[in-house]
């Protein structure tokens, strides 16, 4: 029994729709993806790269391909779960490329680091909690977020697609290509390793 | 079933993708097992809290901007689609030579201007201000006297003491697994070694930390800095200058403004990050009419 949140019908039948209009020449159809999907990946791609700015980058790129690639897409299979390889293997491919990680490298040696990362960037925007209360579950978030980008690559890619984008593990199979067994394994050791850094 | 099992199982488990069986087999396990309950109570709320993380969202000019990146590169691959197609015309080969040269100046001065304004957007966009980041560039190695703040007096000072333990783990105690690996391992040679001082020099027990302490590493001053500039931007702070070492450029000093409102957050924290000296430190009354709190840290390796 694979327990996750499937993905509601109507929402796949209006990217069906919006792919078809695309495919039939109407470009306003991705506009309407983009607008439609923008946060999802670039939220995405900010918890994997844990950086608004390659996050940015990673998100454009996300959409470029799917814009060179719409037309040839086949509605088999949900365009949301399409959408989403694209942007884990463009974040897999920012994160092995030779300038990302001589940037990283760069930072860590720097005595001074040049470049804000973005994480305070965050908008918590809750009536309910006071100035303190907002200000601790900023530190939560980027504490979350350091012991994420610890993380290997895959286990990375896999708990952020099932505990902060809901994903079931059959799309993140799907997705990432692996198989269930691995998606289990995997999810399992990345939320022991994730609890075993922050209970430090 | 066994801890080791029921431990491997747990993900699972909370996900609701294990059969009725191996459920009542987990759940009798976990009432009887202290550990392994323990275990339990800490996935869940690492998962809950990995569930609340707040979603960021994309730039409001996004759709721009990928619009902005497809006419980019539509307009490289028709320059390049036409500097490969074959011409019928003879063209000299210095005339070839030329031509691509001039369009290769063209798009490269094109991406260039491009990327300036596209800088100059994040810049003005970017909410956390380093607003004299160059300067404190400029001011390293220079004399203490001569970047004195002019207000000093509404300025706190205080000083940092930084301990060898507290610049590895510090507050935010998430370390790369290497780190937090290294330190235990130092700790484990130095228990071995206390041993064998124990031993030969029948020693009390009072020797263990001097050895525990000598074998750790100084304290690395610029690892505080680092969750110094951590917790400053957290608290929407801003550096105002760090002073450096002229000869080991090890941190020394860091001017920071802190709004009143995230002040005492801020203290809170910085006092996980090594012992202030004067605590706590609140503003004067000249400075609590002034929003942000200006201060001055002095950074200490606690001998």
């Amino acid at each position: 029994m694979d327990a996750g949140i499937d993905k509601p019908n109507m929402q796949n039948q209006e990217d069906s729709a919006l792919v078809s209009a695309f495919q039939r020449g109407d470009k306003s159809a991705f506009d309407r993806l983009v607008l439609k999907y923008k946060d999802m990946v670039f939220n995405l791609c900010y918890r994997f790269l844990g950086n608004r700015e390659e996050a940015d980058d990673c998100a454009q790129e996300t959409f470029i391909k799917v814009y060179r690639s719409l037309k040839n897409f086949r509605l088999e299979s949900a365009f949301s779960t399409w959408l989403y390889r694209i942007a884990v293997n463009t974040c897999k491919n920012k994160i092995t490329s030779l300038e990302y990680r001589h940037r990283k490298n760069t930072i860590a040696l720097n005595a001074e680091r040049k470049s804000e990362d973005g994480f305070y960037t965050l908008e918590i925007k809750d009536g309910s909690l006071s100035p303190k209360e907002i200000l601790e579950k900023k530190e939560k978030d980027m504490l979350l977020q350091r012991a994420i980008d610890s993380l290997p690559e895959d286990q990375k890619a896999i708990v952020v697609l099932r505990d902060i984008e809901g994903l079931s593990y059959g799309e993140i199979s799907e997705i990432g290509g692996y198989k269930l067994g691995t998606v289990k394994s995997k999810l399992a050791r990345a939320r022991q390793a994730l609890a075993k850094k922050l209970r430090a | 079933m066994k801890c080791l099992r029921v431990k491997e199982l747990l993900s699972e488990y909370i996900d609701g993708a294990l059969d009725a069986g191996t459920v009542a087999l987990l759940e009798n396990h976990v009432t009887t097992c202290r550990n392994c309950r323990e275990e339990l109570a800490i996935l869940k709320t690492v998962i809950k809290d990995l569930g609340s993380t707040e979603k960021t969202k994309a730039p409001a000019d996004f759709l721009q901007k990928v619009h902005e990146r497809l006419e980019r590169r539509s307009e490289f691959e028709r320059v390049m689609r036409k500097l490969f197609v074959p011409v019928r015309v003879k063209v000299p080969l210095e005339v070839a030579g030329v031509l691509a040269t001039v369009i290769l100046i063209v798009l490269v001065s094109n991406n260039v201007r491009l990327t300036k304004e596209e800088v100059f957007q994040d810049r003005s966009a970017a909410p956390v201000k380093f607003a004299e980041q160059f300067k404190s560039q400029s001011k390293v190695m220079m004399d203490e006297k001569a970047i004195e703040p002019a207000v000093a007096n509404e300025t706190i000072e205080l000083t940092l003491l930084i301990s060898p333990e507290e610049s590895i783990l510090g507050y935010a105690t998430i370390e790369s697994e290497g780190a937090a690996e290294k330190d235990k391992l130092i700790r484990q040679d130095a228990a071995l070694e206390t041993k064998e001082v124990v031993r030969l020099t029948g020693k009390s027990e009072a020797r263990s930390l001097d050895v525990e302490k000598a074998l750790l590493p100084p304290p690395d001053l610029n690892k505080t800095l680092f969750k110094l500039e951590d917790l400053i931007k957290l608290t929407e702070g801003k550096i105002i200058f760090i002073e450096r070492d002229k000869q080991t450029a090890a941190p020394q000093f860091i001017a920071v403004e802190i709004p009143l409102k995230n002040y005492a957050f801020f203290v809170e924290k910085l006092s996980k990050l090594g012992k202030i000296s004067r605590f706590p430190p609140t503003p004067t009354q000249e400075a609590k009419t002034k929003d942000p709190v200006n201060l001055r840290i002095k950074l200490v390796p606690a001998e």
